[in-house]
């Protein structure tokens, strides 16, 4: 990210600007952590990164592909190649099983049955899952249900992986679990992992923690 | 930036499938909504073809060429036609001519049983060779003081052959029951041509002449001389006569099988329509996060349109199947009502339910749109 900054045109935060003139790199291999208070910026920081919004000035960058400049219609096929998502509360798809969460990224990816269900199987399996293939996310605990969005994330090999507080409704050991798998990935397989975070309980996974203020990254 | 791929068929309707029956009750609602308007125009349609075969069987299957009737009168349904019986006599002498069979037609009014109720009554004579109906139970040639009824007058009034019906106060015995003679708003009866007079207080009238031509005689020519012959009547060819009861038939029932149509159509797309809003809008977070990760909005689009299909296609396996098991109830709470049912008829409300759907999903495609994927981050 170069000296990004991100001004809500309409809507409550109006003129605001939720992120200020961050210039960010973060290598294949590392594990960031970004803490901050609420309302910091953080998961604007990680919208902007992830192409669903676009800054107002500056330059995002990934995997050589300048992501402002991307026409909206190409933005899903950026993010379905370059960024895999952790959402809060390790959110999937309630309607399908967790093997089929996974098999809808694949699929978007143009992998299909059944290279599609051996690949999820893996990945399941990669991360300490693979129990739950077959099972609706509202019978998984918030763990497994974390694991499962974090091997999706990881489903397309992407170069970013983008974490929003993945922890935040976990307990110890489960969050533990998860950011282990969070930067095994990272460290192992050489992605780019971003965490955005207030929970204290995970700086001893980052490679790097920067803290944002006020829309702005201080070291 | 290469394209990412438009999920599959499958996968999309996998996944359409799924997201229609997550929640059990409004999948449950949208099905019924479309199963009870499938069965209404599936039952609008049989009663279409059950109006046209009663009104018109009768007059198709009579084995004549050409029919007589005054002129101005061009279908047997809504018209008046009287002329004098000896003027069909002297057709039957035209060269062309094999037979001439005489129908009277008057509208009485028949009790049986206590229920009073209109009929359009046939008269017709016995000896003739046409003017019979098709009678399944029974005689088909009634005979002084007996009578035909249609079969839905009969099941009603719990008539067979044997009993007793009261047309204008005079007892007739029941002969034979009719079938292909039930015009929904009347049925037809059939008496011996005197008898018929004598309810009419006319003289030796007829309504209509069924004239069978001789092998080789050509119906259109002898129609022409037949009519240069007899200027006050029309000889109308019989596939041309049959094609003017349609058209009249249609005239009368079809506006109203129109209305009720458009109205069960209407009504099954607007609450569709809010079942498939509310159900994107529930699914609102499934949406925004398959847009998140990437899946292309074509694809979201064409989810969408196939949720639509499965409900629909739900909806139109419930409503089809619940026909069987609705016409025996219709046919014993209302025996006028004859339903027929084919499979052109089938496939047509089968279209017409896939257009429903297709419709239906434009105003939920609409809410998709208004998705922001980055809506997942306040989850």
């Amino acid at each position: 990210m170069d000296r990004v900054t991100k001004v809500y045109g309409s809507g409550a935060r109006e003129g605001q600007a939720a992120v200020r003139e961050v210039s960010l790199r973060v290598d294949p291999g590392e594990l960031l952590l970004v803490e901050g208070p609420s309302g910091s910026g953080k998961t604007t920081l990680l919208a902007l990164a992830g192409g669903l919004l676009a800054p107002t000035s500056g330059h995002v960058r990934v995997a050589g592909i300048a992501v402002e400049r991307l026409a909206p219609r190409d933005r899903p096929a950026f993010r379905c190649r370059h960024v895999g998502f952790v959402f809060q509360r390790g959110l999937l798809v309630e309607a399908l099983s967790a093997e089929e969460n996974l098999e809808v990224a694949l699929h978007a990816a143009g992998l299909f049955r059944p290279e599609s269900a051996r690949r999820a199987r893996a990945l399941l399996e990669r991360f300490g899952v693979a129990h739950c293939a077959r099972r609706a996310p509202k019978s998984l605990s918030g763990g497994e249900r974390q694991r499962v969005a974090v091997a999706r994330a990881f489903a397309n090999e992407p170069t970013l992986v983008l974490a929003d507080e993945p922890t935040g409704s976990l307990d110890g050991a489960a969050g533990r679990s998860v950011m282990q798998a969070l930067a095994e990935a990272a460290h192992e397989n050489g992605r780019a992992v971003v965490v955005v975070s207030h929970d204290p309980r995970i700086r001893s996974f980052a490679d790097r923690i920067l803290e944002m203020v006020d829309g702005c990254l201080h070291a | 930036m290469r394209p990412t791929t438009a999920l599959l068929p499958g996968a999309r309707v996998g996944i359409a499938r799924r997201l229609a029956v997550f929640d059990r009750a409004r999948c449950a609602g949208t099905v019924a909504s479309i199963a009870s308007s499938v069965a209404l125009m599936l039952i609008l349609v049989g009663v279409y073809f059950g109006v046209r075969a009663g009104s018109v069987s009768y007059i198709e299957r009579q084995p004549v060429d050409l029919w007589v009737a005054r002129v101005g009168t061009g279908n047997l349904l809504r018209s008046s036609s009287v002329f004098a019986a000896s003027t069909l006599d002297a057709i039957s002498y035209w060269p062309e001519v094999a037979s001439a069979s005489p129908l009277l037609r008057i509208l009485v009014s028949g009790t049986a049983g206590g229920e009073r109720s209109t009929l359009f009554l046939f008269g017709i004579d016995p000896d003739a060779p046409a003017g019979a109906p098709f009678v399944p139970a029974g005689r088909a040639a009634p005979g002084p003081g007996e009578m035909v009824l249609d079969r839905a007058f009969a099941r009603r009034r719990g008539l067979s052959p044997g009993d007793t019906v009261v047309v204008e106060d005079r007892p007739f015995r029941v002969v034979g029951i009719a079938a292909n003679t039930n015009a929904l708003v009347a049925q037809y009866a059939f008496g011996h041509i005197a008898d018929v007079r004598s309810l009419a207080s006319t003289g030796p009238v007829v309504s209509f002449g069924l004239l069978d031509l001789e092998p080789g005689a050509s119906p259109d020519d002898t129609a022409a001389e037949l009519a240069e012959a007899f200027p006050q009547l029309e000889f109308i060819a019989h596939d041309a006569f049959v094609r003017n009861n349609i058209r009249e038939m249609e005239a009368g029932v079809l506006p109203v099988l129109w209305v009720l149509a458009v109205l069960a159509i209407v009504s099954s797309l607007s609450l569709f329509s809010i079942l498939l809003h509310g159900a994107v809008t529930d699914q609102r977070e499934a949406f925004a996060l398959l847009m998140a990760i990437g899946t292309p909005a074509r694809s979201i689009t064409r989810i969408v349109v196939s949720q639509a299909a499965v409900l629909a296609g739900a909806g139109f396996a419930v409503g089809a199947l619940s026909i069987p098991a609705i016409m025996p109830l219709l046919g014993h709470l209302v025996p006028e009502l004859e339903i027929r049912l084919d499979a052109v008829s089938v496939a047509v409300v089968a279209a017409m339910a896939g257009l429903m759907a297709l419709a239906g999903s434009l105003l939920p495609l609409r809410r998709v749109r208004s998705i922001w994927p980055g809506e997942v981050f306040r989850a």
